[in-house]
């Protein structure tokens, strides 16, 4: 379900250090788990966000920061136009991107 | 040549589900020394955690053995032949005797160990009262807390296994990658343990978690295991849209729970057409069908499903209805994804849910490959064509502590064979090649066409020259994945691992379709649109196995396990 000409921005922290920003067309009801799935199959192959995902809640593996706040990935609904800050939450050591030890 | 990383273990346990941490504690009990990889993290990784969950035991039992109120007029007995009902017959009989059996104790071992019992209730398919209710996350850290209480199990997380490293039919180990460095491990071994769960992530459109891909049972397979009944998936009502929703099983409960109705594009309640009688609260096997076909034939929306609806049920009773449900969940809820449902429906389709059939086992648990065993959803035998329901839950219990004594026994009397480094930089360098730059093939394209190839041919409805097509298409595929090309480094690189799975996907695929070509009937979840009705002639197991890198069908009849008649493809 395409809403035309709109998209989200997803600000994410790679290797803990920079943000590299990205535009993802927007579509009513994604997650933060659909906008990293495409950037990762559109934009850029090289983002690492979990492979073991449950999708529903449950696992608790896509655990982040989203604009300052810990939250599951997949329990983020977007709204079109907003930007979302993504990196990992606490203080653990962050191996890349989304991923920590 | 380079130096790669040795670990060596007595027993190796591939996956860290319930089946996976069930088998490592038998194992470690008899005293072996245990290894579990996981591609995730311990406990909660895997399908055991997502589980929705009812354990099954016979109720007579329930009050007996577990001190509920369960219903004495039930037995182990009766349990096994319902069990066998479901499966069309075509269950490993042995196999499902030793599961009715030792189910009840392995149910109780678990409360004992402080899994929480929500509720009891009668599924579907049972003559009694046999659901426990454990939820899926409180089954698996039950489990998990056991694995942290016996300290010498070493877990390693974040590590794939790749291939079973085998030596005149002897499994010694395996190839394996640490996905969070991108280093090479091979680990020796003096019995391994597949518990990797079921393939269901071949398909776009699954109700399991993503890392559901097969690995284990395209492992077994190309290390010379023979697979049964590969041709029965179940395949149960999920959301197609929104993206953050595929695969969810929302639209399912909302048809049982609920009382949801179906329609396709023209508004007719199209199973009316298929089950008069209970329409919605058809198998799930005769709605995956009906859905399809209407989606085949056209009568579809434009995300590829058709359309689950509770409009016509009061807003207040609807709310009392899912209240049950929504108590489940912990900060995520499918309706802040869906459009308001007392106006719209939901766009569903028939969505991959379990692996009937997989790795053949006997009793206990053994492949016919020495020192390799397998448990849990990546075996088969005991459903036969179709799982009861609640029997997922309590079989990985029963495998996965058969396969972990079966394993001790085997490494109490192995040695540690290593392979020649020789052979470690021969597998590992077609790997590292992936990333040399002169391909030109792009894993995430070619994942995509396998899913959707599968959707295609081995999806609920089939017909002979799509399945042909199947294996076509996986051919082609494999003879592009030495020209893959991935972008990057090797630390947790997410095209790296999709072109690494790539292989697996092919097999499983290859394996499906050979085996649902073969079965020229429709019997359970295995519908032939050129073939729709059972055939008794075909009352038989088929097992696939590789052999002088050709894959070999064989009939096997039910009640002997005896091998009839060898089809090559």
């Amino acid at each position: 379900m395409k809403s035309n000409n709109k998209n989200v921005n997803i600000k994410l922290r790679r290797h803990g250090q920079t943000y590299d920003e990205f535009e993802v067309p927007f579509e009513e009801g994604m997650n933060i788990l659909s906008a990293l799935q495409y950037i990762y199959e559109n934009l850029d192959r090289t983002i690492a966000y979990p492979v073991c995902l449950c999708r529903m809640g449950k696992c608790g593996a896509c655990i982040m920061q989203v604009n300052g706040k810990s939250q599951l990935g997949c329990a983020v609904r977007l709204a079109a136009d907003k930007l979302y800050v993504i990196e990992t939450i606490g203080n653990k050591e962050v191996i890349k991107d989304l991923i920590t030890k | 040549m380079k130096n790669y990383n040795h670990l060596i273990t007595d027993v190796l346990v591939i996956g860290s589900g319930g089946a996976g941490m069930r088998a490592a504690i038998s194992a470690h009990d008899d005293g072996a020394n245990v290894m579990i990889l996981s591609k995730g993290r311990l406990g909660v990784s895997g399908s055991t955690v997502t589980a929705c969950a009812d354990v099954s035991v016979d109720s007579n039992s329930i009050t007996k053995l577990l001190g509920f109120n369960g219903d004495i007029e039930d037995s182990k007995e009766q349990f096994a032949a319902d069990t066998i009902k479901s499966g069309w017959g075509l269950n490993h009989k042995e196999l499902v005797d030793v599961f009715a059996d030792q189910a009840p104790r392995r149910v109780k071992e678990l409360i004992d160990w402080g899994a929480k019992v929500e509720n009891f209730a009668i599924s579907p398919g049972h003559t009694y009262r046999r659901a426990i209710i454990i939820k899926g996350n409180n089954f698996a850290h039950t489990l998990a807390r056991q694995i942290r209480l016996r300290p010498t199990i070493q877990v390693l997380e974040g590590v794939i296994a790749l291939d079973i490293i085998v030596k005149d039919r002897c499994a010694t180990g395996v190839y394996a990658v640490n996905i969070m460095n991108g280093e090479f491990t091979t680990i020796s071994a003096k019995s391994i343990i597949i518990a990797t769960g079921g393939a269901m992530n071949v398909f776009p459109v699954t109700t399991a978690p993503n890392d559901l891909m097969g690995d284990g049972m395209a492992m077994a397979y190309r290390a010379g295991a023979k697979m049964v009944d590969m041709e029965f998936q179940t395949f149960l009502m999920g959301c197609c849209s929104p993206s953050s929703l595929i695969g969810n099983n929302y639209p399912f409960v909302l048809m049982c729970r609920a009382g949801a109705h179906l329609y396709n594009r023209e508004g007719e309640r199209f199973m009316e057409k298929w089950d008069p009688e209970r329409r919605e609260k058809s198998t799930r096997d005769k709605i995956a069908v009906a859905s399809t076909l209407e989606i085949l034939e056209g009568r579809g929306g434009r995300n590829g499903g058709v359309w689950v609806s509770v409009r016509h049920i009061p807003k207040n009773l609807f709310e009392y209805y899912t209240e049950w449900y929504e108590g489940k969940k912990t900060g995520f809820d499918e309706k802040d994804f869906l459009p308001d449902l007392m106006q719209d429906g939901i766009e569903s389709m028939p969505s991959a849910h379990f692996w009937n059939g997989g790795i053949k086992i006997d009793t206990d648990c053994s492949t016919g490959i020495e020192g390799l065993f397998a448990a849990g959803e990546c075996a088969g035998g005991i459903h036969g064509a179709n799982r009861l329901s609640g029997n997922a839950m309590s079989e990985i219990l029963v495998t996965g502590n058969i396969a972990g004594h079966s394993a001790a026994r085997t490494a109490a009397s192995a040695q540690v064979t290593t392979p020649s480094k020789e052979e470690e930089y021969a597998y590992y360098k077609k790997l590292e090649d992936m990333f040399c730059g002169n391909g030109s093939e792009d894993p995430v394209v070619l994942k995509k066409q396998l899913q959707k190839t599968a959707w295609e041919t081995i999806g609920p409805v089939r017909e002979q020259k799509e399945l042909e097509r199947a294996i076509r298409i996986c051919d082609e595929v494999e003879n592009k994945i030495p020209h893959l090309c991935c972008h990057g480094d090797r630390v947790y690189n997410k095209e790296w691992i999709d072109a690494m799975s790539l292989a697996n996907m092919c097999d499983i695929i290859r394996i499906t379709a050979a085996a649902a070509a073969h079965r020229k009937e429709s019997r359970s979840s295995h519908y032939r649109k050129d073939y729709n009705k059972p055939n008794d002639s075909m009352f038989c197991n088929i097992t696939v196995e590789k052999s002088n890198g050709q894959l070999k069908m064989s009939n096997c009849s039910v009640s002997t396990q005896k091998v009839q008649g060898v089809q090559q493809i």
